[in-house]
């Protein structure tokens, strides 16, 4: 009994010589020389032309600089370039700034800018990116014009694309592999990564963009895949920044007053997307009787706890060609117009509703509800994400719930999702409309924004009109950290500039 | 014994055979497009297309099967459909990490449960037992993942003594782990020590040690506890085996960079050489687990090792 007691006395003292043995907090508000980040996942690579996930994306924009990128309200604003103009139609002239040097010393010039772009060209993940780019005309190191095929009015939204990174010209020709020897000329330096655990880089001491210089001397990215231990992570000091709070964590961040939250919405089209080669989605009645019937405002509140902005139109608000396109929740409505339509639920009968993530589902299952309320019989089927994208894409399908977050430029919309070209990939509703097709590929060539504009609203309410998809919500984006700093944001495409971050 | 143990190894070969065609079969047949995932949602039919040929996809699946085993046989595990690195580079960078965990986790199951399982044996029906049987109910009944959070919540938040996760803080970041992931194990293993002591506590050759005047503890630790390990180590063995395999939801909530996590991201991504690479690894982990425990047998049993001369 003695022995136990004994123990169980040495157990209770260790504990307590334990307390504070657990964390690297840097105390409340103050900050040590890593700036620590959490991220859902790992990075793949840091090879610009190589990747397509975000978190991949966070280490690119750190350590290479391009010619433009966005603010935080998607806009573009420079970045190696100092200025830019529209020549003509097919040109575009660009001044780099002055004595921006990359991390292993060389200078930045046109050459550079030139071989990146014709590097990204060849590469498969992200030719369609550059596509329109035929070549670069180079005046001095710091001067160049840009030819494009046709006239391309979003290519500047292109070029901030992280797959325009800059990378050194000779290293591109010497066959470097950018993926394990990254050299670029953003606000970090790549150091070390250790996989599934954490990305390491340090500040560049020879940032261009002295104002924009990191405050913090390291950065890093560390893998916290499970969204309840991002969030405790954040709430114990073992990260300053958590990149992905799960919604139903916002309250939870919001009401501590040791932690910020900025939240915005994605540049993105959350929607319900109809295959028309299949009865009864072919009939206009039936798709504006759905339309109608879908209630956006429960669907958000089910699936994101109310967060993230309410869709009008194919096209999100951030992008030119938005418009409201009149559908409301209209119960009475709907069912005027399914009756309109013919359509008789038959017995037994239910469409299949398919979807490729826990969020996506949510939303499925409040349309299931809506659907039912007007007389159409519906079940939720979940996939794996290659699976969904597979049969959605190939045609498999009655109903579905996709997500498409692309940078603002509507043209990156419209096209995978309803040019006949891309019926087989992300035309969803299989469409093959050659009118459209035809309006879609003019509207990418008008330069003048009042055209361009007026262009892509006709295109997007005439595909409203026709109820091609029920949109409904862009995803929440909410960032927690550390209150002291200051700065933190994300803009729609998923972007952050961690070196702006300041405390 | 070295026969046998040589004959083991050569059964890895089928044994391997079996589970990477099994394996490549399922990959292969089931619906979804790796190249179509890996460009994602910008992809042109064209660019999808030309991926497919580069990686070899639009071959027969015997052609693809065989080219990947011949591979293997050179010691080419292929190269990840996601990030283009060696597959032996992202499994290997993880695997010591799985390693590391399976042994916290067993080392914790092990040290907790067969001083439960002996002490529960020999006070039968006793409160201790009691006691000791509702813990390894709530072990094998408790999900990892709640549990985990659960450990994360009064360790890391409440208390702040020990990390939420990841690996950052050594020894202290594998405590809250080990106790996850061995929790199920530690109720499997007590029940186990438990039933196997109780058999040998009543063999007439313990009544006669007791009769002999043998204190109770060298008649426990002495004579019958090594009587009893047989079936522990057995059961210690097949757990081990099923850790090294079983550790996503534990790795997910730790954040731990295992490759529990590399194998089910994988299979989502539709990412075969890296899902075969990480089943080939747990395949011959597990059969060497099991020499292992077939060898120890010898030394705990010698009417074993007789039949290995």
């Amino acid at each position: 009994m003695k022995k136990i007691l004994s123990v169980l006395l040495i157990l209770i003292l260790s504990i307590t010589v334990l307390t504070g043995c657990g964390g690297d907090n840097g105390g409340e508000n103050s900050f040590g020389d890593t700036l620590r980040v959490g991220s859902i996942g790992d990075i793949s690579t840091m090879d610009p032309t190589n990747f397509s996930d975000l978190q991949t994306q966070l280490a690119i924009t750190a350590v290479y600089s391009r010619l433009v990128k966005f603010d935080k309200d998607l806009k573009v604003i420079p970045d190696a370039a100092e200025h830019w103009e529209n020549i003509s139609d097919l040109e575009w002239g660009f001044t780099l700034k002055e004595g921006i040097k990359f991390s292993d010393g060389t200078d930045l010039t046109a050459e550079d800018v030139k071989a990146s772009l014709m590097r990204a060209k060849t590469q498969t993940l992200v030719a369609h990116i550059v596509a329109y780019i035929e070549d670069v005309d180079i005046k001095d190191d710091l001067h160049f014009v840009i030819k494009t095929s046709k006239p391309f009015a979003a290519l500047l939204s292109n070029l901030a694309d992280p797959a325009c990174s800059i990378l050194p010209s000779e290293l591109i020709e010497s066959g470097n592999d950018f993926a394990k020897n990254p050299v670029g000329s953003g606000p970090y330096v790549f150091e070390s990564w250790t996989p599934s655990e954490k990305a390491v880089f340090v500040r560049n001491e020879n940032y261009f963009d002295t104002e924009n210089a990191s405050q913090f001397e390291k950065l890093e990215l560390r893998v916290i895949p499970e969204g309840s231990s991002r969030t405790i992570a954040l709430e114990t000091g073992e990260i300053d920044i958590n990149t992905s709070v799960l919604t139903s964590d916002y309250s939870r961040i919001k009401e501590n007053e040791k932690l910020g939250l900025y939240e915005t919405t994605a540049n993105q089209l959350y929607g319900l997307f109809f295959n028309e080669t299949k009865e009864p989605f072919n009939n206009l009645d039936f798709r504006k009787a759905i339309e109608y019937a879908v209630d956006k405002e429960a669907v958000i509140q089910a699936s994101q706890e109310g967060l993230g902005e309410r869709l009008t139109s194919i096209l999100p608000s951030a992008v030119v060609g938005s418009i409201d396109a009149g559908y409301t929740y209209d119960v009475e409505k709907a069912k005027e117009y399914l009756q309109k339509s013919g359509f008789k639920q038959e017995a037994g009968k239910k469409f299949v509703i398919r979807s490729m993530s826990d969020m996506n589902t949510k939303m499925a299952v409040v349309i299931q509800g809506n659907l039912k309320d007007i007389g159409i019989e519906t079940e939720v089927a979940q996939n794996t994400v290659a699976t969904h994208m597979e049969q959605c894409g190939q045609g498999q399908f009655e109903m579905a719930i996709m997500g498409w977050a692309t940078a603002p430029d509507p043209d990156r919309f419209l096209r995978p999702l309803f040019h006949k070209d891309s019926l087989g990939t992300n035309n969803f509703s299989q469409l093959k409309d050659d009118e459209i097709s035809k309006k879609i590929d003019d509207a990418v060539g008008i330069i003048d924004e009042t055209k361009r504009k007026a262009a892509y609203e006709e295109i997007n309410r005439e595909l409203m009109d026709e109820a091609h998809v029920v949109p409904i919500t862009g995803k929440a984006i909410l960032i927690g950290y550390r209150a002291g700093l200051k700065n933190v944001y994300q803009d729609g495409v998923f972007g952050m500039d961690f070196n702006t971050i300041r405390y | 014994m070295y026969r046998y143990i040589i004959k083991r190894i050569l059964a890895l070969i089928p044994i391997l055979l079996g589970v990477t065609f099994i394996v490549y079969a399922i990959m292969s047949f089931q619906p979804g497009d790796p190249a179509r995932t890996l460009l994602g949602t910008g992809a042109t039919e064209a660019s999808i297309q030309q991926l497919r040929q580069e990686m070899g996809l639009n071959d027969p699946f015997i052609v693809q099967y065989a080219r990947y085993i011949w591979n293997l046989l050179h010691g080419d595990m292929g190269i990840s459909y996601v990030t283009g690195n060696d597959v032996s580079f992202e499994v290997f960078s993880r695997f010591p990490n799985t390693v590391i965990l399976a042994i916290g986790a067993i080392v914790f199951a092990v040290a907790v449960s067969i001083p439960i399982g002996i002490i529960s044996a020999t006070k039968q029906y006793s409160a201790f037992d009691n006691i000791g049987m509702i813990i390894a109910l709530l072990g094998v009944s408790m999900p990892s993942f709640w549990l985990g959070l659960m450990l994360i919540l009064l360790f890391s938040v409440h208390l702040g003594i020990l990390p939420s996760g990841g690996m950052q803080n050594g020894f202290w970041s594998l405590i809250l782990p080990s106790i996850t992931l061995g929790a199920e194990s530690m109720a499997t293993i007590t029940r186990t020590t438990r039933s196997s002591m109780l058999e040998v506590i009543r063999q007439d050759y313990i009544r006669t040690a007791r009769a002999k005047g043998v204190p109770e503890r060298k008649v426990i630790i002495k004579h019958s506890l090594r009587n009893a390990l047989i079936p522990t180590v057995t059961v210690t063995g097949i757990e081990m085996g099923a850790l090294l395999g079983g550790a996503i939801l534990t790795e997910t909530v730790f954040s731990w960079p295992g490759m529990g996590r590399l194998l089910i991201d994988s299979i989502g991504n539709q990412n075969t050489p890296v899902v075969l690479g990480c089943l080939v690894i747990f395949a011959i982990c597990f059969c060497i687990v099991n020499l292992i425990v077939d060898i120890l047998y010898a030394y705990i049993d010698p009417r074993i090792k007789a039949q290995y001369k």
